[in-house]
């Protein structure tokens, strides 16, 4: 009972560590410019005011924004599971003596500083016209969140019987077909949390989504850093707009957390 | 209906030479039963035949065309795996529908041919159920179930009732067999268990490393073993082997066991005197049912008086129901004997058998029969 009772206080005290951030954000959000930079720092004893909401709402399409960040992380979760799942399901089920190394590699390119390959993949972008287009970013996040998926998937997948895709061969499946029919089904868990990653990784990339886009396809990384400015107090009016850009997904992980948890621990319950 | 040919057929993984040059033929509407110790490579041959795994070399040919590089679904197969691999999400309705389903079979005719698979195997009750709602004994009627609606030309069973009770294994084994009665189809079986292997397969094929050892009925595999391996392996308890030497002079043709003298020889019949390489004999081997512990039975018994007296001294007897086990001590060496339980032994003191000559084998220095 003692017991149950620390580690509930330690669970409480961490959660609200990591969460301290988010919160002071929100707060300064709805503070004046200069109480946001006041010194000691003002929690509650201040005039909460709408005012940032309403310059960033003026000063820039917030809906516009958003609707690309939506199109961008769903997009290339989706391009994502459509190139991981064949990727996983092959090195899982079929793997030959270079599958191990495959693998590793994938995840090398992880360790590389996306930096250098800016210049290639912008040249690259300016010739097939894929500058500032939601195509063109969907393709690079798709590519940088490949591994993670791919590694992911495979470990899912490695927890499929091999015996229940082979039954299902001999009952007459195309691999098509075996991948629909049983493997998606039965690995679902994993395919949702795994696409739950991706999407929130790709609303919060702000390497090319920065360097890529400048007005068509920009998403919310972009609203946000337009809020920064180098000189002059823009505390109050940044916190507004990162509100606005966390918000989606704070309620995405709020409704699926259960989904989340469930396929993050899958095979560790089983 | 189809029958299989195998021809030459090898199989490596790496360096490893796991199936070497297997040639059996497996004929239309037989019930064929691969048996061997695990490891030999059973599982391998019969994922070959499915499909499931890449030939290195060889042909395997059903209804005599070549089917090596066919995919599985286009084999006209059906398998049924040890483990069951039913789909999980599926109810036993649609376990058992969905290879129809995949071959584009109307939904009434679909719906008409999974009632009579489940009330063949008595699934009838269970039809909504997920798989992980049925008992072991069900799961297994299911994987069969959905084998059988789809009328394969050919059933693959790897172990299907090794993860059943014994009881269950011995009622499900009986269904098996009647099954194929009904279906008249070609069904393939791998065990390693030697008793479902007698009582299920009209042709067995005994595997040894790799190697098939002997492919026939199961009387010849019982009675006429090619090998030692083979004679040990089928049988409970397995047959007894005697090592010892072949004596053959002008007089007589006797088999002397090592560590014995003129009292202990068996005495020969002359029909062996002009058998080829008798003379290589290095093991003589009988069955446990073959040795009788009364003058009057084996008379009776056995053919033309012809057996061997051998003294010997009982060590230990087990109980086996209507059975009993004895262990004999003969020159050193173990003798196997089964009787009826209602015979008493006693233990350490010595008795004379009465093993029955017309059913010996000889087996040579490589341990072939001779
Ligand atoms: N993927 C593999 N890589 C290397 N060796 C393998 C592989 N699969 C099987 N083997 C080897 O091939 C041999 C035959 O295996 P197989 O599964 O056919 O045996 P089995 O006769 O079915 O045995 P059991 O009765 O235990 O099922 C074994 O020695 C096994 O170790
Ligand atoms: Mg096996």
């Amino acid at each position: 009972m003692k017991k149950k009772i620390i580690i509930t206080f330690f669970a409480w005290l961490f959660s609200l560590l990591i969460f301290f951030p988010i919160l002071w954000m929100i707060i300064t959000s709805f503070k004046t410019e200069i109480d946001a930079v006041a010194i000691p720092p003002l929690f509650f004893s201040f005039e909460p005011t709408l005012e940032n909401y309403g310059i960033v709402q003026e000063r820039s399409n917030y809906l516009k924004f958003a609707q690309n960040s939506v199109i961008i992380s769903f997009g290339s979760s989706i391009l994502g599971l459509v190139l991981s799942i064949p990727i996983a399901w092959s090195m899982a089920f079929h793997p030959t003596k270079r599958t191990k190394g495959t693998l590793l590699w994938i995840l090398s390119t992880k360790m590389m500083p996306p930096v250098g390959v800016l210049i290639p993949i912008y040249l690259i972008f300016r010739d097939f016209s894929l500058l500032d287009t939601q195509l063109g970013i969907v393709i690079v996040l798709c590519f940088v969140n490949l591994p993670i998926m791919i590694w992911l998937l495979y470990s899912y997948f490695k927890e499929i019987p091999n015996e229940i895709l082979e039954a299902v061969r001999i009952d007459g499946a195309s691999t098509l077909q075996e991948i629909l029919y049983v493997l998606v089904p039965l690995s679902l868990p994993g395919i949702a949390s795994t696409s739950l990653l991706c999407i929130v990784l790709a609303w919060n990339e702000a390497f090319w989504t920065l360097n890529l886009t400048s007005i068509d396809a920009a998403p919310l990384t972009t609203f946000i850093a337009s809020y920064s400015s180098p000189e002059g107090l823009f505390y109050a009016k940044l916190s507004a707009a990162s509100t606005l850009s966390v918000l989606p997904v704070l309620f995405l992980g709020w409704f699926t957390q259960k989904q989340l948890v469930r396929g993050l621990t899958f095979g560790a319950v089983k | 209906m189809a029958n299989i040919k195998i021809k030459n057929l090898n199989k490596y993984y790496g360096d490893l030479h796991i199936i070497k040059d297997v040639d059996i033929d497996i004929e239309d509407k037989s019930f064929t039963v691969l048996v061997g110790p695990s490891g030999s490579g059973k599982s391998t041959v019969l994922r070959m035949i499915a499909g499931l795994e890449e030939i290195n070399s060889g042909e395997i040919y059903i209804d005599n065309k070549i089917v090596n590089n066919l995919d599985p679904k286009d084999r006209e197969i059906a398998m049924v795996f040890q483990s069951y691999a039913l789909y999980p999400h599926m109810t036993v309705f649609e376990n058992m529908a969905l290879g129809l389903k995949l071959r584009k079979t109307p939904k009434d005719q679909i719906i008409k041919k999974v009632n009579e698979a489940a009330k063949i195997l008595k699934l009838e009750d269970y039809l909504q159920r997920l798989p992980k709602q049925l008992s072991g004994g069900q799961r297994q009627r299911v994987a069969i179930g959905r084998a059988i609606t789809r009328d394969p030309k050919i059933f693959l069973f790897d172990e299907p009732l090794s993860n059943l009770d014994a009881k269950l294994r011995v009622e499900m084994r009986r269904e098996l067999k009647k099954l194929h009665e009904d279906l008249q189809t070609t069904m393939i079986y791998v065990t390693h268990d030697q008793t479902e292997a007698m009582t299920l397969g009209t042709k067995i094929a005994l595997m040894n490393n790799g190697k098939i050892e002997q492919y026939d009925t199961p009387d010849k595999i019982y009675n006429n073993p090619k090998s030692v391996f083979v004679a040990d392996f089928v049988g409970s308890p397995s047959m007894n082997f005697i090592s010892g030497k072949i004596i053959n002079n002008d007089k007589n043709i006797s088999f002397l066991p090592t560590n014995g003298d003129d009292n202990s020889k068996f005495n020969l019949s002359d029909d062996w005197k002009n058998k080829n390489n008798i003379e290589k004999t290095s093991l003589l081997g009988f069955r446990p049912e073959h040795i009788f512990f009364k003058k009057e039975h084996a008379i009776n018994n056995i053919k033309k008086d012809y057996f061997a007296e051998v003294k010997v001294i009982p060590k230990l007897a087990e109980y086996v129901g209507h059975e009993q086990i004895i262990t004999f001590n003969f020159e050193d060496q173990e003798i196997l004997g089964k009787f009826p339980s209602t015979v008493n032994f006693e233990i350490k003191k010595e008795i004379t058998l009465y093993i029955d000559l017309n059913k010996v084998c000889f087996f040579d220095e490589g341990k072939n029969r001779i």
